[in-house]
């Protein structure tokens, strides 16, 4: 992977990172694998949207975008296209993590490099463990290496046009994190991301004052003529959640 | 070629740096907040969610100084023939009802001027023709819808999709005359950008590969797995569907 001088602006959309791609001469191979990875990405994605009030889409796309810049692999684009899947992602199936149905649905679409780092995105510890990375990259598998890689362009897309500023607590814990993660950026050889997570970190501190537009958003934004399934709902409810387990299974499309 | 917001924070950015006043941008909140409650799930014909095809018109309407009521009208510009509004909503009047309570009378106006206003290649040069007879928001939609127009266009959008050849002859027909339209509208800044993106469409090709293989010529819904359609709501949908027919589909 080069580190190749990041762009003022990332990809936001789906044809807007097709753009980027094929301007960087990713084989259109690379591309198909895009474009399936994207095609699951709306499915467990649809209704989603972070505290900014962003479409979680364009946050996907945002951190394959950051990555493409950086000249990462296809398997690794794809996989920040779905980064979130396990634990944020709408199986159909009420549970949360990588359960066996779920990977055979990302595996299916993505094939087994992209979703090696899918898993490995929700299993390698993070919360209390990323300031500590930096010194112990010689260490690590390879795959946990980019996937440190990935750690690192979902936080730096988190920063970009002051989402933190308009989103709840949640968001505030990437800017913490961000000083800890420029560190590892320059660590695993991106001193471009280490300078635009600064170059973010700056421009969220001069943040214009409040200007009654900040308020969170709710994390799913169900359609009005959509309720939760019956079967998920009482799942979910208090000494019923036996019944998830028969509720695992992959998920089958869209009707 | 222009560039122009896709998401929300690159729209308040933008507006900020224009200097529009808090209470603006307050409107503009609670258009975006509303707009994408109704068109949640909705995609575009390139894969896009529609969300973000509404704020790349609304940026492109600020960019082109339209009036704040235009640009609050392009954010939810598609919501009367896209939006999902409930079983409440399965009137046209309890619709208008809701977003004139969230925008302004003002700008639901525009919004439904634009909703109304006749737009595909057989209206096209008809409305050429009597541009300047249009009256204030008749006048504004046909701009609005030039804008709509445009962003379509923006990163080759129109081309990722199975209805590509289709786009591009439109182009080829009438590319020309809406470019006219937009000068003789006095817009001179979006004559030049559906130049410029009008050339690009015309020079680029998408391998066929990269056409959103679940994206036919139209919007299409994506539900989420875990929720199903109550059947009060299909029944409004339907009813509502039945009583607008004949309108204008968004383009």
């Amino acid at each position: 992977m080069t580190d190749a001088a990041v762009a003022a602006t990332y990809a936001q959309t789906i044809v807007q990172l097709y753009r980027q791609l094929r301007a960087r001469e990713y084989a259109l191979a690379d591309l198909c694998r895009v474009r399936d990875a994207y095609a699951l990405a709306t499915v467990l994605f649809t209704t989603r949207q972070q505290s900014s009030g962003k479409s979680f889409l364009a946050h996907l796309v945002g951190t394959a975008s950051i990555l493409a810049n950086v000249g990462a692999p296809a398997e690794l684009v794809a996989a920040a296209l779905l980064h979130n899947a396990y634990r944020n992602g709408d199986f159909g199936d009420g549970g949360r993590g990588p359960s066996g149905a779920r990977r055979t649905v990302v595996r299916r679409a993505v094939g087994e490099g992209s979703e090696r780092y899918v898993l490995r995105f929700a299993t390698l510890p993070w919360r209390h463990a990323f300031a500590d990375y930096h010194t112990r990259l010689a260490d690590l598998p390879p795959v946990d290496v980019d996937v440190l890689r990935l750690r690192v362009a979902d936080l730096l897309e988190h920063l970009l046009d002051l989402g933190p500023t308009l989103g709840d607590e949640q968001e505030q814990h990437f800017v913490e994190r961000a000083p800890a993660v420029a560190t590892l950026a320059l660590a695993l050889g991106h001193a471009s991301l280490t300078d635009e997570i600064t170059r973010q970190m700056v421009a969220i501190t001069s943040a214009p004052v409040r200007t009654g537009i900040e308020r969170a958003y709710p994390r799913i934004c169900t359609p009005r003529s959509f309720r939760r399934r019956r079967l998920l709902a009482l799942a979910e409810a208090p000494g019923f959640h036996w019944l998830l387990p028969w509720l695992q299974r992959p998920a089958t499309g869209n009707g | 070629m222009l560039a122009c917001a896709q998401t929300n924070l690159q729209l308040f950015a933008q507006l900020r740096a224009a200097a529009w006043p808090a209470a603006d941008l307050a409107r503009i909140r609670a258009a975006y907040d509303l707009g994408g409650h109704l068109v949640s799930g909705v995609f575009t014909p390139c894969g896009k969610p529609l969300l973000e095809h509404l704020v790349g018109t609304a940026s492109l309407a600020a960019a082109f100084g339209r009036p704040v009521e235009a640009v609050v009208a392009m954010l939810l510009h598609a919501v009367y023939t896209h939006g999902d509004f409930g079983v409440r909503g399965w009137s046209t009047p309890s619709r208008r009802t809701e977003v004139r309570r969230v925008v302004g009378r003002e700008a639901e106006s525009q919004l439904w001027a634009y909703t109304l206003l006749r737009w595909n290649g057989d209206t096209r040069p008809a409305l050429r023709g009597r541009l300047d007879a249009l009256g204030g928001p008749e006048r504004e939609a046909v701009v609005l819808r030039l804008v709509n127009t445009l962003e379509l266009q923006m990163d080759l959008g129109g081309l990722y999709c199975t209805s590509a050849d289709g786009r591009r002859r439109a182009i080829e027909r009438q590319g020309e005359l809406m470019i006219d339209m937009a000068e003789r509208l006095g817009v001179g800044a979006l004559a030049a950008a559906l130049t410029d993106a009008f050339r690009e469409v015309r020079a680029a090709s998408v391998p066929t590969e990269l056409q959103n293989p679940a994206g036919g010529p139209r919007h299409r819904f994506v539900r989420p797995l875990s929720y199903r359609r109550t059947v009060p709501g299909l029944v409004a949908a339907r009813l509502h569907r039945f009583l607008a027919r004949g309108r204008d589909a968004h383009d």
